[in-house]
């Protein structure tokens, strides 16, 4: 690129970096001038370790926005997939050339590690994590996903008995500001006292949100009569990483496929004793009864280590599933909050670098949930059967 | 490859002694407050949780440590 390319292209950054500066939350805290176009973004997540519910709420099955993402990601996944294979030729074109690519790379990694005859049984689930996390991210950094698009979700809270209203309890925070923005700031809060015939009562927000208030103080109101209304803007669409729901239930289907590809790869007997290692012990007391005091008690210490190294192995097992789930759910979610706290504090330029970040955390995220699961079943079907 | 294969069996460590850790502690507590003990059951799973930590993550860089005293020019081949 040019010369004069360059300079335009940072000319335009600097002026934007400028704007923005003056309409973000650093702007704000330095009493720049206020831009009116340019609104600051809430930083607020409502429910943190699982999507908030937005159609179906409170029945068996609720719809949470990061199982729509989840949805999309099958969806957009699946006709990646379809379009790359639609009409493939010898000569690859642009997008079947790239699929062939990232499907090799895959396969010489996974076979590079678990041998050619297990790695052909491990691909289509490694493959599947794989895509599937990557997907999961990448989609999440469009400007679709996130506080962008959301539906809004209203609650009352209601007077629990009649009488006169004789406090107001929620403030707001800045009293000179022009739009008086009050706020609940958690489930259960006291937002108002009522004087009733048997004394003063307190009414409690209903969830946590942006609250607005239908009445005033020496109002008389009803038992069950609206005191407030509580407003939350849940995103439609979160990704679909953020909820541990969805990194749970992955991490237990990587969890049992390798158990079960070391149930089948090994054999049942095997298998089992590698938890369950009491055949030293058993061989202890054997021969302690037949009268080799000092075989049966060595054989029989023996045992009992075995016994404890099993225990230990179970345990290590379990923890998998744990870090598994949480290792996706804290980088995930922690990139969400990082870009978000970036527009927060300098809008469009500031999100950008993190943005790039986001690329690189969601490859490697895959990579790393993919590439657990394929050593540890490699482990678990053992060395011994691998061959080079 | 196979240093892959170490490096992904380590990102896990970290996580087990975690857990241990506080597995045991969480459980003692649970049992103190159970029993009406005051503190012998958590200081048990402290204590419990530490060796379990331990002698997991040693069994987990066991192979490490036999292939690198393999490999070494004094070690056995």
């Amino acid at each position: 690129m040019s010369r004069r390319g360059c300079g335009l292209i940072g000319l335009v950054v600097l002026i934007l970096f400028i704007v923005g500066l003056a309409g973000g939350a650093i702007g704000r805290g330095m009493n720049l001038p206020k831009i009116s176009i340019l609104e600051v973004p809430t930083l607020e997540i409502e429910s943190f370790f699982r999507g908030e519910e937005v159609f179906l709420k409170g029945s068996a099955f609720p719809i949470t926005n990061t199982l729509i993402a989840s949805w999309i990601t099958i969806v957009v996944a699946t006709l990646f997939a379809f379009a790359a294979t639609r009409k493939m030729k010898i000569i690859p074109g642009r997008l079947q050339g790239l699929v062939e690519m990232a499907m090799e790379g895959l396969i010489n990694f996974i076979e590079g590690v678990a041998g050619h005859k297990n790695g052909r049984r491990f691909l289509p689930m490694i493959a599947t994590i794989f895509i599937f996390v990557m997907f999961n991210a990448y989609l999440a950094l469009l400007p679709l996903y996130g506080p962008g698009l959301y539906v809004s979700d209203t609650k009352e809270a209601l007077a629990p008995a009649g009488g006169t209203v004789v406090e107001l309890t929620v403030h707001a925070e800045d009293e000179d500001a022009e739009h008086q923005e009050l706020k609940a700031e958690e489930e259960g809060e006291v937002i108002a006292r009522i004087e009733t015939a048997s004394g003063v009562v307190d009414v409690e927000a209903p969830k946590m949100g942006e609250l607005e208030y239908h009445v005033e103080v020496g109002d008389t109101v009803e038992a069950d009569q609206p005191i407030a209304e509580i407003t939350t803007k849940p995103p439609l669409i979160r990704s679909a990483s953020t909820d541990i729901n969805m990194t749970l239930a992955m991490a237990l289907l990587a969890v049992l496929f390798i158990e079960l590809m070391g149930l089948t790869g090994r054999g049942f007997k095997h298998y089992i004793s590698e938890y369950i290692n009491v055949g030293e012990l058993f061989r202890g007391i054997k021969l302690f009864f037949r009268g080799k005091i000092v075989d049966g008690l060595m054989a029989y210490v023996t045992g009992i280590i075995n016994v404890i190294i099993g225990g230990l192995e179970f345990i290590s097992h379990m923890t998998r599933m744990v870090s598994f789930a949480f290792r996706l759910f804290g980088n995930m979610t922690a990139g969400e909050i990082l870009v978000l706290s970036a527009t927060f504090l300098i809008p469009w330029i500031m999100a950008i670098p993190f943005y790039g970040l986001e690329l690189l955390i969601g490859f490697i995220q895959a990579l790393i949930f993919g590439g657990l699961t394929l050593v540890f079943a490699s482990i678990a079907v053992g060395h011994g059967s691998e061959e080079h | 490859m196979e240093k892959w294969v170490y490096a992904f069996r380590f990102v896990g460590i970290g996580w087990y002694i975690a857990l241990c850790i506080g597995g045991g502690i969480f459980g003692g507590l649970w049992l103190d407050s159970h029993f009406g003990t005051s503190i012998i059951f958590t200081l048990a799973g402290v204590f419990l949780g530490l060796v379990v930590a331990a002698l997991g993550t040693y069994r987990m860089i066991e192979p490490l440590i036999r292939e690198q005293n393999d490999t070494t020019p004094g070690g056995k081949h």
